[in-house]
């Protein structure tokens, strides 16, 4: 298995996509890992000091829709995470919904690129797969979109039947829909779904929760990462020049044994081969990807570490 | 109009709230007579176009349909402030509660007219069991709104549309702590007037609820235009008959919903004045496209900015596909308005699927002028 897999990725990322029947394939292997992982869902994947001195990886959701090359790209991601299932965690963002797909771009690219609707299908039932949430060392709560109304603790996360499309309202959709917001309380969210929570909100929770700090992804920044709510919340977003036109940096965060972040940030289209990051491995990137072809090169460089 | 239609139409008007009793207009004088008669006056012409004229039978599946049955009220509305006389088209909200309740207010693009929302509004008031008021005008130059005796309405500029849909708005609703919530839909031209409507009316105190634009993105509009010409070129001078200018709005994909077209399209055309010259046909557009040229990139330019900017809830309504320009781009990948893609339509959306819109309207009004204890409204401070 392993070895084929190493083929898929190879193949991938040459951004040249795989069969329909090697899709399947791999979803329905991914989806195995994912089911028994979701036992110890939001939680101690990542606990530092383990056992494997490789670096982990994170990943905060929307890796779908907008770009040209979607498919490759959620297919290399995921083929990442069936062969690397230990260091790779894949969190769901909203795009990775069968609504949201319709229309913004994957559903489409799947049925030009293999003839019929059995791709989007395999990959957007193996979204309702992905874990919503993670927990990094019981300090960092990270996940796509942001705090809900309806969840004060990680109790009430880890109590969301979330193996299901992602729904218009309630807790579920808030966690991949919502935003900080300089305003405090609780505000609907401009977005249609979600909504906007003060720093009052992310304080009280990451008190009553024993958290320094929530991370998400969701919203572009030009710098790539940005600080809010003095440091309760963190926002990351990891495509460079967002759909071709956006002119933002894009930025992981990378976070060390002793909790300490540091950010990368770059810009799109970096050559092949070149190394992204320093020689000095981290212990985790968190990354949010609406993923593009010019960052298949940077996946590979970094699990080639 | 049959005897048997006017006194239905009586009937029906009868049961139906009228404009609030402050609404100056000459309807005032003769309330019933004049709202028949200006409903009379709708584009129910498949009893008197004058067949004779015609080189050819209408096809009845292009006949025109009166608007009357969309719309509970049909108005003049005499605008001193703009010095225009201002085709409204009304259905006033049904509230239990006692308040003022909520209005919908449509404005259409360039060179369409306010029964172009003919079937939207049907379809509001349907679900919204009336709760929710639909107005819906013709802008200057559009439709059945004229100038004042003796004033010009030639100038199309975006500030003189916002001008006029503000002094409209302060005519019909002159007190602004009793007027209805407004919840704004412009479509194309109309979405840049609506937009920047908000922030005038909030000045003055008015409520408003949201604001939804239809089909029009800074960037892919100012990119159209050197297309235009071609585009105007494309298009017929005039028609022998209604029939005809229906016809052509849904064989040239103009519209592709018979039903709405039937409605709408008749407003949009005008009996050429006799005598009529060689080559003409019987009937030409009311509103050339090709005279509002000079206005186009005014109508457009910083709408994007003004978009976001308003404060209160940002709906983007596209037809088919997504295409967002860079400031909105960034924008919505920021969270800042809700965008929502109506599939299978084209830039008339609005006629081309009135019941999808009308939901996404509905979600989009419900979820913003609910009330929740402890959550801001989007604009709130």
């Amino acid at each position: 298995m392993e070895h084929e897999v190493d083929g898929w990725i190879q193949q991938l990322s040459q951004c040249k996509q795989l069969t329909e029947a090697d899709v399947k394939k791999l979803c329905d292997k991914t989806r195995e890992i994912l089911m028994e992982e979701s036992n110890h869902d939001l939680s101690e994947l990542f606990r530092i000091g383990g056992n494997s001195p490789d670096t982990n990886y994170l990943f905060m959701g929307d890796y779908v829709d907008r770009g040209y090359y979607s498919v490759e790209t959620v297919t290399l991601l995921v083929a990442m995470k069936l062969r690397y299932r230990d260091r790779v965690t894949i969190l769901r963002g909203n795009h990775e919904s069968r609504q949201i797909t319709q229309v913004y771009g994957f559903y489409d690219e799947c049925l030009r690129k293999y003839g019929n609707a059995n791709v989007w299908r395999f990959f957007t039932d193996l979204f309702d797969f992905l874990p919503l949430t993670a927990l990094i060392e019981n300090q960092i709560f990270c996940l796509h979109g942001g705090l809900s109304p309806s969840i004060d603790t990680l109790d009430h996360v880890r109590a969301i039947d979330r193996v299901q499309e992602v729904p218009h309202e309630g807790p579920m959709c808030d966690l991949l829909w919502s935003d900080p917001d300089d305003r405090c309380g609780w505000g609907i969210s401009p977005r249609g779904a979600g909504y906007t929570f003060g720093q009052d909100i992310s304080e009280a929770f990451n008190h009553n929760n024993g958290l320094t700090l929530v991370a998400r992804a969701h919203q572009l920044v030009m710098e790539g990462y940005n600080w809010g709510q003095d440091r309760n919340v963190v926002t990351i977003f990891s495509a460079p020049n967002y759909c071709y036109r956006c002119g933002n940096q894009a930025a992981i965060m990378e976070i060390d044994e002793k909790l300490s972040y540091s950010f990368l940030q770059f810009d799109p289209a970096p050559r092949a081969g070149e190394p992204l990051v320093s020689r000095r491995v981290p212990d985790y990137f968190l990354v949010n990807y609406h993923l593009y072809h010019e960052l298949h090169d940077e996946l590979i460089v970094i699990f080639k570490q | 109009m049959s005897d048997l239609y006017r006194s239905a139409m009586h009937a029906r008007i009868a049961k139906l709230p009228q404009l609030p009793p402050d609404v100056p207009g000459e309807e005032d004088e003769d309330e019933e007579d004049e709202v028949a008669d200006s409903i009379g006056a709708l584009p129910s012409l498949s009893t008197n176009s004058p067949s004779s004229h015609l080189p050819r039978t209408p096809n009845p599946e292009y006949a025109p349909i009166s608007g009357a049955s969309y719309f509970s009220e049909a108005v003049q509305v005499d605008v001193p402030a703009s010095k225009l006389d201002v085709r409204v088209y009304y259905t006033p909200p049904q509230t239990t509660d006692g308040g003022a309740g909520s209005v919908m207010v449509c404005h259409h693009g360039a060179g369409f007219a306010g029964l172009s929302f003919a079937l939207f509004a049907k379809e509001i008031t349907r679900m919204s069991k009336g709760e929710l008021g639909v107005l819906s005008l013709d802008a200057r130059r559009h439709g059945k709104t004229r100038p004042t005796e003796g004033s010009s309405d030639e100038d199309l500029s975006l500030n003189i549309l916002v001008q006029d849909l503000y002094n409209l708005l302060r005519v019909v609703f002159p007190d602004a702590s009793a007027a209805p919530s407004f919840l704004f839909v412009g479509h194309s031209m109309g979405g840049a007037v609506v937009v920047n409507v908000v922030p005038r009316l909030l000045e003055a105190e008015y409520r408003v609820s949201g604001v939804a634009v239809l089909d029009v993105v800074e960037g892919t509009a100012l990119d159209a235009l050197p297309h235009m010409p071609s585009i105007l070129n494309s298009r017929p001078e005039g028609f022998d008959s209604v029939s005809a200018a229906i016809e052509w709005h849904i064989t040239a994909h103009q519209i592709r919903n018979i039903t709405s077209a039937r409605v709408s399209v008749p407003s949009l055309i005008t009996p050429t004045p006799e005598p009529r010259p060689r080559g003409k046909r019987a009937f030409t557009w009311f509103t050339p496209l090709r005279t509002t040229g000079p206005y186009w990139e005014g109508w457009f330019k910083g709408l994007s900015t003004a978009f976001l900017a308003a404060r209160t809830a940002r709906l983007l309504v596209l037809a088919g596909t997504d295409r967002l320009d860079r400031e909105l781009m960034i924008g919505q990948m920021q969270g800042k308005f809700q965008m929502v893609v109506v599939p299978n339509t084209g830039h008339m959306l609005h006629e081309d699927d009135p019941l999808t819109l009308a939901q996404t309207l509905m979600e989009f009004w419900r979820r913003n002028e609910r009330v929740l204890v402890g959550i801001k409204k989007v604009g709130d401070l």
